[in-house]
């Protein structure tokens, strides 16, 4: 049994609908404002339809690779986790300030890759944390974000 | 011929001031580590010590900041090469011959062709600078908004070229990062286009922020779920060094093109380092006996787009010096120095400031020289990155990541931006649609959209005029051309099954 390309498929279903967004966006904009966005926006419709009919013709929709929903839900873990953590990291610096919010999302980034050895996570966040101070802060006068902690 | 002679040897005492040679080597290492580091660019680094140099004469000043353009320029190759990240936008292009080398265990190899590409292309480009800067300045002046427009088609003609496996993909991408590239203000109207009310976007998409993003976060991903990456094996560069540099002399002829491509480039204001590799990568390409290697990790491909980035300083200082014309945003920070030093860029500077002028091009010179041995040292250590374990890896490349785009503005909202080109970054890899031609597309979109409006505006608007006035000057035609023909190789390619 042939399986529709799941990646394949959402790939053109994705370009098309992003696409359209596009256009439709660029077009409620003033012409004198938007003539090379309204070029853009269709030039990009006109290659995500040229894409899905070539992706038709040559069967590639047909290869069921990567096809199960399982296989993908879990190629999809990692990508979420990066993801998830970064954006925690990010909200944290803007309330925690950098210098505070670094060594919790270094030393707990690497514990959740997989990495056991304590001694190299917290020698890696020291010097990580003495680099980007020399660096940005002392050589670059760089006030990064300093949080609740150290404003 | 006697007055050059003394000029030349006045410049000379200047220069070999220990002092000088001492300012020289700080400002290479300065340069390697700005370089190196996703976030960092060559302005930036040069931009934040021109205050340094308030205190010094204007011999010492320049030859500090040359050294820092020269050196930050190359250096990114490490960071592209060993991670896949490039360290600043002129190293786009290395990446796609260099991390496949050393994903094939050659990293060593890559650094050390890199390192010799990027000295041999400064080196000759400084030549021309020194002999070539009048007649080459006056080319910089041919160039008005309609040779600026295409330009950039051709850079987007290159597109295609660049997208070999799905030619349709890279030409979506390409046209996606031009998109990306007018999000803010319409460069004539001023009129706000995509920013969905964030200021942060006002000023449009910042090139570093998408560069960090659309390399770090899925490369981290990468890193982070392939297991055949952990442990992979690095090779040593000791004792090798050397050996693989002098490879760069079998690629002679590919070397000098490329630095030609670059020092024009180089002379074309606003045209900027990263074309001017892209450029070279696909003029090698097409011309070579092995074009199937290419992305794959040929050697090539990584000397000419090395080669071409760093050839863009000599270049880029032409107009700079001799006009008071930036050719790039690193020549513009570098005439601030220049005038703040109370010298004035433009023909009188030659004969009212010879000495010190001379002394900062021989100091370029010295700086092609210096970077080789240090960048190779610094580099030692660098390729045993590639040893760490992806765990420990990853939130490292993440940290510099946030730090990088927090340095441009100390602006966290820049990061969350960041963060959804990284998104839109690792979708691409996932969907096997290429970057690079994104990021082609983000450099050229401001200036084709810009210097199509102004082309307009200058014949009221009747494009019919704006095509008749293109045919009319020879710049313009040889561009068609060349964008014509980019265009009918890649597509013919395609139709041309492979053996």
């Amino acid at each position: 049994m042939k399986y529709i390309d799941l990646k394949e498929s959402s790939f053109l279903l994705f370009s098309l609908l992003f696409s359209l967004l596009l256009v439709g966006v660029s077009f409620s904009y003033p012409e004198d404002s938007s003539e090379f966005p309204r070029f853009l926006s269709l030039v990009l419709l006109g290659l995500s339809l040229a894409m899905s009919v070539a992706s038709v013709r040559s069967g590639r929709l047909k290869e069921g690779k990567g096809s199960s929903f399982r296989a993908l839900a879990e190629r999809m873990k990692i990508p979420a986790a990066v993801f998830l953590g970064v954006s925690l990291y990010v909200a944290s610096i803007e309330i925690f300030g950098f210098y505070s919010s670094t060594p919790v999302f270094m030393a707990g980034g690497m514990f959740a890759a997989g990495s056991r050895r304590y001694g190299t996570i917290a020698l890696t966040t020291l010097l990580f944390l003495a680099l980007v101070y020399a660096l940005f802060s002392y050589s670059l006068g760089l006030r990064l974000p300093g949080g609740i902690v150290f404003e | 011929m006697e007055h050059i002679l003394s000029t030349l040897a006045d410049a000379t005492a200047l220069l070999l001031n220990p002092m000088t040679l001492i300012l020289i080597l700080a400002g290479t290492v300065f340069g390697i580590v700005v370089g190196s580091l996703p976030g960092l660019t060559s302005t930036m680094g040069v931009a934040l010590l021109v205050p340094v140099t308030f205190g010094m004469s204007a011999d010492k000043g320049l030859a500090l900041l040359g050294a820092i353009y020269c050196s930050s320029t190359y250096a990114g190759a490490i960071s592209a090469i060993l991670l896949n990240i490039p360290g600043t936008p002129a190293n786009c292009c290395t990446i796609l011959d260099g991390y496949p080398m050393t994903k094939k265990g050659e990293s060593g190899r890559a650094i050390a062709l890199a390192t010799a590409a990027s000295a041999v292309g400064g080196f000759l480009s400084i030549f021309a600078l020194l002999f070539l800067a009048p007649p080459l300045a006056s080319l910089a002046l041919e160039f008005g908004p309609q040779e600026y427009f295409l330009l950039a088609l051709f850079g987007v003609s290159i597109i295609a070229s660049l997208s070999e496996k799905n030619v349709l993909k890279g030409l979506f991408a390409g046209f996606l990062g031009l998109f990306l590239s007018i999000i803010g203000m319409h460069p004539l109207t001023g009129f706000m286009r995509f920013t969905f009310g964030i200021p942060e976007l006002y000023g449009g998409m910042p090139l570093v922020l998408a560069l960090i993003g659309l390399y770090s976060i899925p490369e981290v991903i990468s890193m982070l779920g392939d297991k055949s990456v952990q442990g992979a094996t690095s090779t040593r560069m000791s004792g090798g060094a050397a050996r693989h540099m002098l490879e760069i002399f079998r690629y002679k002829y590919l070397t000098l093109r490329a630095t030609v491509i670059g020092v024009i480039v180089g002379i074309i204001p606003g045209a900027g380092s990263s074309i001017a590799s892209f450029i070279a990568y696909d003029d090698a390409r097409k011309g070579s006996k092995r074009p199937e290697e290419y992305g794959k990790g040929s050697p090539e491909g990584l000397i000419v787009s090395e080669t071409a980035n760093n050839a863009v300083v000599g270049g880029s200082l032409v107009p700079a010096l001799t006009l008071g014309v930036p050719g790039n945003a690193v020549s513009a920070v570098l005439l601030g120095g220049l005038m703040i030093h109370g010298l004035k860029p433009g023909p009188a500077l030659f004969t009212e400031n010879a000495g010190i002028v001379y002394s900062f091009i021989l100091s370029l010179f010295v700086s092609n020289l210096v970077f080789v041995p240090v960048g190779l040292f610094i580099a030692k250590y660098c390729v045993r990155l590639i040893e760490t374990p992806p765990a420990i890896l990853g939130p490292i490349v993440i940290g510099l990541a946030v730090v990088g785009s927090l340095a441009i503005n100390l602006s966290i909202p820049e990061v969350w931006i960041m963060l959804a080109i990284g998104l839109i970054g690792w979708l691409m890899k996932e969907f096997e649609v290429p970057r690079e031609p994104l990021v082609l597309g983000l450099v050229l979109g401001t200036m084709a959209e810009g210097e199509l409006a102004r082309a307009l505006a200058l014949v009221h608007g009747d494009i019919a005029i704006l095509v008749l006035n293109m045919f009319k000057s020879p710049i313009c035609l040889v561009m068609i051309l060349l964008t014509a023909w980019s265009l009918w190789k890649a597509f013919r390619k395609k139709k041309t099954p492979k053996a």
